[in-house]
């Protein structure tokens, strides 16, 4: 495994993320990783607000488009954390602050699909929200502040 | 006239916190008066716009004391007063726009402010006030010695709220930056989110939604953008020389002016107001809506940027 | 206190308080608005 991580840490690509002074390199990289959790969380929650019963008037039949929104931002999440991750790919396969983060982002990713598939399934009522959708809004929420407040920490705790 | 130079820019914003209260709570006060509703909301926009200029204002504050502290004539002390007044002041000014905004947005959804909102935007900005006047005399005598009473220098403030006060807790805790960090991101998040679906609807994504029904969403925004701004400002306080020096970070001010005004907009504008469930969208409140997407990611770009772009820390 | 510690207690705090705050709002918007 450490071999695995290790050629990933040292491939050009990875080296050049890394090691550039280029404002294209890591800085670009963060700063579609922070756009790309504004998209995918930003719209998760207010799904799940409307969900809590939150600003009641907005059918949920057309709010359908956010879960388009999400997707859009998970996969900017997807590509640059996967960059992100190979800059340093050694000490992050190792470090349990890391992995907790992936669990939670795991988790929220997972009540999502969950969450647009109770809302928005064969079986469920149209504009009518179950109490089961209800218990995995609130999921959501706490997990993406989970995820966000762990990616936050990796900076004060990866070792 | 050099924009660029932070001491001419803090001296042209600064009226903006003094007099623009001032208008306000005269606008007010004529509102209750002659019985007038559009007095009174032109009032609370007044108060709305006042609180978001109050920032830059403050900001170039900060930043104009490291050009002029070392100056003939300048009295350190002074500077060291004025801006801990002018922080406790500004703390109200930025409730009294939040309590604004409150009002703005229920003008908006009922054709009326409830009077209690109302009274507690006139007794905040009254506060305001109370505490604008003695920020805005400090400030004046770190140059005016005519004003001066005594030679003394002036008492520093005491209190929570103070640039010491804040310096000292983030130096003995240093959970204070990384909790800061956190709370901030999570609020870019709400922020965005609700802005997501406020201005895709004028897009015309998501058409079918009426935009009434996304309007009742902006609260949750604005609650992102306080618990942003307070974190903001925590970080400026903590460590100023990071942001004074940044040409991003002024960048960033900027976008979040205009962002302030688009999110005004939307709060307020008839038009959008009146789009139905499957109605079009007229071409302005399109670009409203796509600006304030850009605006937005700007934001945050520049934020992010930071530590990169300009200064690094 | 750790600093995880911390962090997540700040957090519950904040999340609980926006959260409340957040509610209100929407009931008042729910006197007959929309």
């Amino acid at each position: 495994m450490t071999q695995f991580l290790t050629a990933l840490q040292e491939s050009a690509f990875s080296t050049w993320l890394r090691e550039s002074e280029s404002v294209l390199a890591l800085p670009t990289i963060l700063t579609l990783h922070t756009i790309g959790l504004a998209v995918l969380v930003g719209p998760a929650w207010v799904f799940d607000l409307r969900v809590l019963g939150m600003a009641r008037g907005i059918p949920l039949a057309p709010s359908r488009t956010l879960f388009r929104v999400m997707w859009m931002g998970l996969w900017i999440n997807v590509i640059t954390g996967v960059m992100l991750f190979c800059a340093d790919a050694v000490r992050k396969g190792a470090s349990v602050p890391f992995l907790l983060k992936m669990g939670f982002v795991l988790t929220g990713a997972v009540t999502v699909v969950l969450l647009r598939r109770h809302v928005y399934g064969p079986d469920s009522a149209p504009e009518a929200v179950s109490g089961t959708a209800k218990v995995l809004a609130v999921v959501s929420i706490v997990s993406w502040t989970a995820a966000i407040s762990a990616g936050r920490l990796l900076a004060y705790v990866v070792r | 006239m050099d924009l660029l130079n932070m001491s001419h820019d803090h001296l042209l914003l600064n009226h903006v916190p003094t007099i623009g209260t001032v208008i306000g709570i005269g606008l007010l006060l004529l509102s209750l008066v002659r019985r007038n509703d559009h007095l009174k909301h032109a009032s609370l926009e007044v108060f709305f716009v006042v609180a978001l200029l109050t920032l830059p204002a403050f900001l170039t504050g900060m930043a104009a004391e490291t050009e002029i502290i070392h100056r003939d004539g300048v009295n350190p002390a002074a500077i060291v007063a004025h801006h801990d007044a002018a922080l406790q002041a500004f703390a109200l000014m930025q409730l009294t726009g939040a309590v604004a905004w409150v009002a703005l947005w229920l003008f908006r959804r009922r054709s009326k402010a409830p009077a209690w909102v109302i009274g507690a935007t006139l007794l905040l900005s009254i506060l305001t006030l109370a505490m604008m006047t003695p920020a805005a005399t400090l400030g004046g005598e770190i140059r005016h010695p005519e004003i001066r009473i005594t030679e003394d220098a002036p008492p520093a403030a005491t209190g929570w709220l103070t640039r010491a006060a804040i310096q000292l807790l983030v130096q003995d805790n240093r959970a204070v930056w990384p909790v800061a960090e956190t709370l901030h991101f999570l609020g870019l998040c709400l922020i965005f989110g609700v802005l997501s679906i406020v201005n895709l609807r004028l897009l015309g994504v998501m058409k079918a939604i009426p935009f009434h029904a996304v309007h009742r969403l902006l609260p949750w925004g604005m609650l992102g953008f306080g618990v942003n701004l307070t974190t903001g400002m925590l970080f400026f306080i903590a460590a100023p020389m990071q942001y004074t020096t940044n040409t991003p970070f002024y960048w960033k001010v900027v976008f979040l002016m205009a962002a302030g005004l688009n999110l005004l907009y939307v709060t307020v504008s008839a038009q959008a107001w009146a789009l139905e469930a499957g109605q079009d969208t007229p071409i302005f409140d399109k670009a409203v809506g796509a600006s304030a997407i850009v605006l937005w990611i700007g934001v945050i770009y520049w934020g992010r940027m930071l530590p990169f772009l300009g200064n690094a820390f | 206190m750790g600093l995880v510690t911390t962090v997540v207690l700040v957090v519950v705090v904040t999340v609980a308080a926006v959260g409340v705050a957040g509610y209100l709002l929407d009931r008042l918007a729910d006197t007959n608005g929309k």
